[in-house]
């Protein structure tokens, strides 16, 4: 590795909904909905904001009882109803941004409900406090350990 | 590869970060190199319970630690890979743990529509 300050991955998580793909669009689409499953500590947010549209931005900023900061900030891209929804977006903690994404979601009919696929491209970046030592590590694990295997509930 | 005689070693590493407590641990030193006392105040428990936690956190290869006088300090495991899939790992748990709360809304809905949907 060279002095770069950024590392790449990326990875897949497959889950399957009793629900239409419209709904489980919905419930990426809707302000209200997207609080009630995406906002695990809601007495912890400071600001939320959801602009679903291409170009609109989602805010999310926390504040943890431990007085740290953190904020995520994205943007939708490409939006097609039901069907898909492509979005970056970075996490920051204390006003240092920690990584970037790049996120495919596909909802797919399948038997019984959706097939919903989310795919994030990560940049890991140098905000965390240790990076300095982590430009040690090399690249040689990359396609082993635990980025290639499916969450533990994943595969449903 | 070398996927098999890792297995212990991401047992451990997925078992340290499947607790509440850790991550919020992991979370803050991921901030900031902290000492025992430091990682306990925002949990608001007990300096034992931490000391335990940590050696989880240590033996799944997250944290190292190093004693300075009798301040033993613990910061989140060197090397840019191991680091960044700790980072991704968390990642991917919260959002597994969110797209389980999405199922359950689902369902939540799909019994609220009962009658004329189902």
């Amino acid at each position: 590795m060279t002095a770069s300050s950024a590392t790449h991955t990326s990875f897949t998580i497959e889950r399957k909904f009793a629900a239409s793909p419209q709904a489980v669009f919905q419930a990426w689409a809707d302000p209200v909905a997207k609080r009630r499953w995406s906002d695990c500590h809601p007495e912890h947010t400071t600001d939320y904001s959801l602009d679903f549209r291409p170009l609109g931005r989602e805010t999310h900023r926390v504040v943890h009882p431990g007085g740290n900061v953190q904020l995520v900030e994205k943007c939708f891209f490409d939006i097609v109803q039901d069907q898909r929804i492509v979005f970056a977006y970075d996490i920051s903690l204390n006003g240092r941004r920690l990584s970037v994404s790049l996120v495919t979601v596909q909802f797919l009919p399948a038997s019984g409900g959706t097939h919903m696929a989310y795919v994030e491209q990560l940049t890991y970046l140098d905000g965390h406090e240790d990076s300095a030592q982590r430009l040690h590590g090399t690249e040689e694990g990359l396609d082993r350990l635990g980025l290639e295997l499916q969450a533990p509930h994943s595969m449903q | 590869m070398r996927i098999a005689q890792d297995t212990a070693a991401l047992d451990r590493m997925f078992f340290a970060l499947a607790d509440a407590s850790r991550r919020v641990m992991l979370d803050h030193l991921t901030d900031s190199p902290a000492s025992v006392s430091e990682l306990a105040r925002p949990l608001g428990i007990a300096l034992p319970s931490v000391v335990k936690h940590l050696a989880v956190l240590e033996s799944g290869g997250l944290v190292v630690s190093q004693k300075a006088g009798r301040v033993r300090t613990y910061q989140i495991a060197p090397g840019a890979l191991a680091a960044m899939e700790a980072w991704v790992s968390e990642r991917k748990m919260r959002l597994n743990h969110q797209f389980d709360r999405l199922d359950a809304y689902l369902a939540g809905q799909a019994v609220e529509e009962k009658g004329t949907k189902l």
